[in-house]
């Protein structure tokens, strides 16, 4: 790594990633694990924490960075403080969950810097369909509409 | 304690028969992810809440989903010597009419579902009574179990304890039968014999291609390799079902026992559950489960002292649809990019870290110890020729009821939606139907009497895959339709073969010119012939069936495809 210092919070989330990297001692099979408990902690892969890992796995930085983006799971960007997530799901979208989106003040959305917007392909609870998920909660309908215009107004 | 002979098991099972009816009362509250959607989580709270405020015992129990999805937040009550009053929608609201009718003992007709007066599970052993004696006037008003279609034209085998076990208790999965063949198996079979069982038991896999299970372990029990491994694919990446997620939520246990008996049998020392990344809570219980039998000596080093050892360890997935795929499922294991391999040889002579390997879908693994438990012949008696025992079937879309249920192999389509679905939303009439995901092709309504099985959907032109049965309305519009799982392989595809890499695109791009209006016949002809093409050509069955939605649109709605081409 280069001599930039590192800000102190910084310095704080790398010690935590290093304390991951410890706890999954191994080859590359330990990789899947270990960037999933790092957005577990943070949200999401910064940078830094790749860099950290390729270089204790061994691993050239752009093999690590081809991988986290091959899959879905993973996020390298910090999301905003708050995360809506829609259920993309034959289900949701054969009971029109598209529209939801739109009814949801779609622009809105995605012009306001507190939200990330996520698809995903099933959320699990199609008995809610058209679901969509607000930081960790389902909702569904008119409390959907709610609770993003109580967002919205934030 | 370990647990050394099946003698040992008796003493858990008596104390898991207290949990299931105890002498106090018990509250169990469904609190799979499809609950917890609709705030099971919350009523949990409620009901402890109210029992304190009106100073009432009771258990409060967490269980798992009993597949009526539609029904929640599912509240059961089972009080000494009283039927099991099982409760629908039952919110924060209800809480404290649900905690009154414990002391006042007349039951929330409103709400009341059904009333069980025994649980039996389908292969008959076991079972809880409730009642004693006939249940009496106050319990008239609701209906019975065993009278209600909804679990009468059910077959719950492999789902038997779904909804009635707290799926964070060992000794509740023991009480209802659990472990029994698996303690059967370690000591008083060999693994040839538990293979030729399988065998018999004509036992297809349940994750979409549907090969012989016996035959797979047959091969990877005959290849060399220092070390063998068993993977459990939990990947379940179609984009409308929940129902092994579901299914691993409430009855962790069963799968487990259906590894450790798949890992004796190829003697594997080790095992893998592959989840997909979503999946939290039902790893977290597989994990709790996981730490239960490693106590009791189900897994670990000379499990029953019978000189097998075994460890088991859960992986979350990356999230990509084509994990699913058991090539691809083990390079994500192995921390690679989850692309599938070149095949021969296959996983099952060189699998994961080039050892043999079986993977087997968490279903098939599941129905391994009812199989030892009976034997093969037993569970060749339900079913069609072309696929034996049952199916776990997720219904979506455009129904009154979405849920989950457990059917036997052969059962019509027309049937799964009408008793379990009760037909579309708004009663509609039904315009198409899909199973097996997006790989599955798009059928017309005219087809709902197609029975559900391997060949039957074969013969249909669509496949069973991993179970998930998507009704469509006639207000669908079916272009649309092929359209959007078109984008879904788009998004999907992983990229390893130009076949599927750009045959995704250019057909997104003339379904696209369809939907627009500008479509002509040479269009039709295009997607015809890259169907062929992607089908022959692909890597894998992601990019062979890519194709499918939209050829079987133009194969069976000749008219919505016609409505939409250029007007010459």
């Amino acid at each position: 790594m280069t001599d930039i210092k590192l800000l102190p919070n910084a310095q704080k989330m790398l010690e935590r990633v290093e304390r991951i990297i410890a706890k999954n001692q191994g080859g590359q099979e330990t990789l899947v694990t270990i960037l999933h408990e790092v957005q577990d902690r943070f949200g999401y892969i910064p940078r830094q924490a790749l860099d950290l890992i390729s270089q204790r796995k061994n691993l050239f930085l752009s093999t690590l960075y081809r991988l986290v983006t091959s899959y879905r799971a993973f996020r390298i960007e910090k999301p905003e403080k708050h995360i809506i997530t829609f259920c993309n799901g034959t289900g949701c979208h054969v009971n029109s969950g598209e529209s939801l989106l739109k009814e949801s003040w779609a622009t809105s959305i995605q012009n306001s810097l507190n939200i990330t917007v996520e698809k995903v392909r099933c959320l699990g609870c199609c008995n809610m369909s058209p679901a969509l998920m607000i930081d960790g909660e389902v909702y569904s309908g008119q409390d959907a509409q709610v609770k993003i215009a109580e967002i919205l107004s934030e | 304690m370990k647990i050394k002979k099946p003698e040992d098991l008796r003493k858990i099972k008596t104390r898991g028969m207290i949990l299931l009816s105890p002498d106090t009362a018990r509250i169990t509250v469904g609190t799979a992810t499809c609950g917890n959607a609709r705030g099971a989580e919350k009523t949990v709270n409620a009901i402890k809440r109210e029992l304190k405020r009106q100073g009432v015992k009771a258990d409060v129990v967490k269980v798992g989903c009993n597949g009526m999805c539609y029904a929640e937040p599912i509240v059961e009550v089972i009080r000494s010597g009283k039927p099991r009053i099982t409760y629908g929608y039952a919110g924060v609201d209800r809480a404290a009419d649900i905690v009154k009718s414990l002391s006042t003992g007349k039951p929330v007709e409103d709400i009341a579902l059904l009333r069980h007066d025994e649980h039996k599970t389908a292969d008959g052993i076991e079972s809880v009574k409730y009642s004693k004696g006939r249940p009496g006037r106050t319990y008239s008003g609701i209906k019975d179990y065993n009278k209600c279609d909804f679990f009468k034209k059910q077959k719950k085998l492999v789902s038997r304890n779904a909804g009635t076990i707290n799926p964070e208790s060992m000794d509740e999965y023991i009480a209802l039968g659990g472990y029994s063949a698996l303690a059967k198996a370690l000591t008083s079979m060999k693994p040839e014999q538990i293979i030729n069982e399988v065998k018999t038991s004509r036992l297809r896999g349940r994750g979409g291609a549907g090969f012989p299970a016996g035959l797979k372990w047959e091969a990877c029990r005959r290849a060399d390799g220092e070390k063998k491994y068993i993977v459990c694919n939990g990947s379940e990446g179609d984009p409308e079902i929940g129902m092994h997620r579901s299914f691993l939520e409430s009855d962790p246990h069963a799968v487990i026992e259906g590894i450790i008996l798949a890992g004796y049998c190829i003697e594997a020392q080790e095992g893998y559950i592959y989840l997909n990344d979503r999946y939290v809570l039902a790893s977290e219980r597989v994990k709790t489960a996981i730490r239960q039998a490693e106590k009791i000596g189900l897994l670990g080093k000379n499990i029953m002292s019978s000189g097998f050892s075994f460890s088991l360890k859960v992986k979350r997935g990356g999230g990509a649809y084509v994990c699913g795929e058991e090539t691809a499922l083990l390079n994500s294991l192995e921390g690679s990019i989850g692309e599938p391999r070149t095949r021969p040889p296959f996983p099952v002579e060189k699998g994961l870290f080039g050892m043999p390997t079986v993977v087997n879908n968490l279903e098939t693994l599941a129905n391994i110890p009812l199989i030892v438990e009976h034997g093969g012949k037993w569970f060749a008696e339900t079913g069609t020729p072309s696929g034996r025992g049952t199916k776990i079937v997720a219904l979506s879309g455009n129904v009154s009821q979405t849920c989950w249920v457990e059917v036997p192999l052969g059962t019509k389509v027309d049937d799964i939606i009408k008793t379990f679905g009760r037909g579309t939303a708004n009663g509609k009439r039904i315009k198409a139907f899909q199973t097996g995901g997006p790989s599955g092709g798009i059928l017309p309504a005219r087809l709902l009497k197609t029975k559900l099985d391997y060949d039957s959907l074969a013969r249909a032109g669509t496949l069973l895959g991993s179970g998930g049965l998507l009704v469509m309305d006639e207000d669908t519009d079916i272009i649309c339709m092929a359209r959007f799982l078109t984008e879904f392989f788009a998004d999907e595809s992983c990229g390893k073969c130009t076949s599927c890499r750009e045959g995704v695109k250019r057909l997104l791009d003339l379904i696209d010119t369809i939907a627009e209006g500008c479509g002509t016949e040479d269009h039709l002809n295009i997607i015809k012939r890259m169907d062929k093409a992607m089908r022959d050509t692909s890597f894998c069955a992601l990019g062979k069936t890519a194709a499918a939605p939209i050829a079987s649109v133009i194969k069976h709605f000749p008219g919505d495809v016609k409505k939409r081409m250029l007007k010459q």
